[in-house]
């Protein structure tokens, strides 16, 4: 390294450092300008972030699934039936399953594979 | 002011993400650790203490704007601030002109050892200031932030999304642009050639 080399080394170290000793701590003033932008920014999206999505029965979301009332309105009652069916509990099918065959002595259950074998002979 | 050990135990990104949700607290905090180090980043590169607090604010504001689209996977909150204070520098740097008259520079704070220590490290920083100015933005941004913050390479290359190696040649360029920027003025800034 020649003696220029050195003296511009120097030069640049000595400026750098006056630069490296500026610290600056934060008042509280800058605190309080930099938590009012956190709270306006917070307040900005707080209608967004915070609105409950609505909730909805289980009869308006089938409804919904189905395309709205006016897909449900042209369905035939055997199809709104058979949707139906598909939902329900067996304890309302059990009792279908007496209405249909017409006396009190047969109780067949009409979910499983077995209750069309139940069915033979009787119907 | 009381703090949550809690919160105060996590990380920036952590705070980050608790604040996006709503937690104001979170937001406290991470002023309370990020705020010097925005501030004294560009105080350093400023030289002004007034300008250096705006572009503070102006950093944590960005933050703030950011924290709900922040991916925790993206980088670390500090290497995100590094590169936005930089950014908000070099631009202050170049709006300011390329000579910064010493004449229009804010009056020294009582920081200074003498009156004439504090005039002539406000004279040098001055300098520097006008200096960087001059230089490419990636080489002023390089080189600040190596020599002022004493940043590792690989950690300057993240901040600025270069190469290490593009980073080392940006610094050599820069360090090297600067010394021929002050060499003109080193009885000005109180370098005795003889010494």
């Amino acid at each position: 390294m020649t003696m220029t080399d050195e003296r511009d080394e120097d030069l640049f170290r000595a400026t750098v450092e006056t630069a490296r000793r500026r610290t600056a701590e934060p008042d509280d003033a800058l605190l309080d300008r930099v938590m009012a932008d956190a709270d306006r920014e917070l307040a900005i999206r707080a209608p967004r972030a915070v609105t409950p999505r609505a909730r909805r029965s289980a009869a308006a979301v089938l409804l919904a699934a189905l395309g709205g009332w006016g897909a449900v309105g042209s369905m035939t009652t055997a199809t709104i039936l058979g949707i139906w069916i598909g939902v329900a509990q067996p304890d309302g099918l059990n009792a279908l399953s007496q209405a249909w065959s017409g006396g009190d002595t047969v109780e067949v259950p009409l979910t499983g594979v077995e209750t069309l074998v139940g069915l033979e002979g009787l119907l | 002011m009381s703090s949550d050990p809690v919160l105060d135990s996590q990380s920036d990104e952590t705070l980050l993400a608790a604040y996006a949700r709503g937690e104001r607290d979170a937001a406290r905090i991470l002023s309370r650790r990020l705020l010097p180090r925005v501030l004294g980043q560009a105080h350093r590169m400023l030289g002004d203490r007034a300008e250096a607090e705006d572009v503070a604010q102006e950093a944590m504001l960005r933050l703030w704007r950011i924290a709900p689209d922040w991916e925790a996977d993206r980088a670390k909150v500090t290497t995100w601030l590094y590169r936005v204070v930089a950014n908000l520098c070099t631009d202050r740097l170049r709006k300011s002109g390329r000579a910064v008259a010493l004449e229009a520079a804010p009056e020294p704070e009582d920081t200074g050892p003498t009156v004439a220590a504090g005039l002539q490290d406000r004279a040098r920083h001055m300098a520097l200031r006008a200096a960087l100015a001059d230089l490419p933005d990636r080489q002023a941004k390089a080189v600040t932030l190596r020599h002022l913050e004493e940043l590792p390479n690989p950690e300057v290359a993240r901040i600025m999304g270069e190469s290490v190696r593009t980073v080392e040649s940006l610094v050599a360029r820069g360090k090297k642009g600067l010394i021929a920027r002050l060499r003109g003025r080193k009885a000005e800034l109180g370098y005795d050639d003889d010494g």
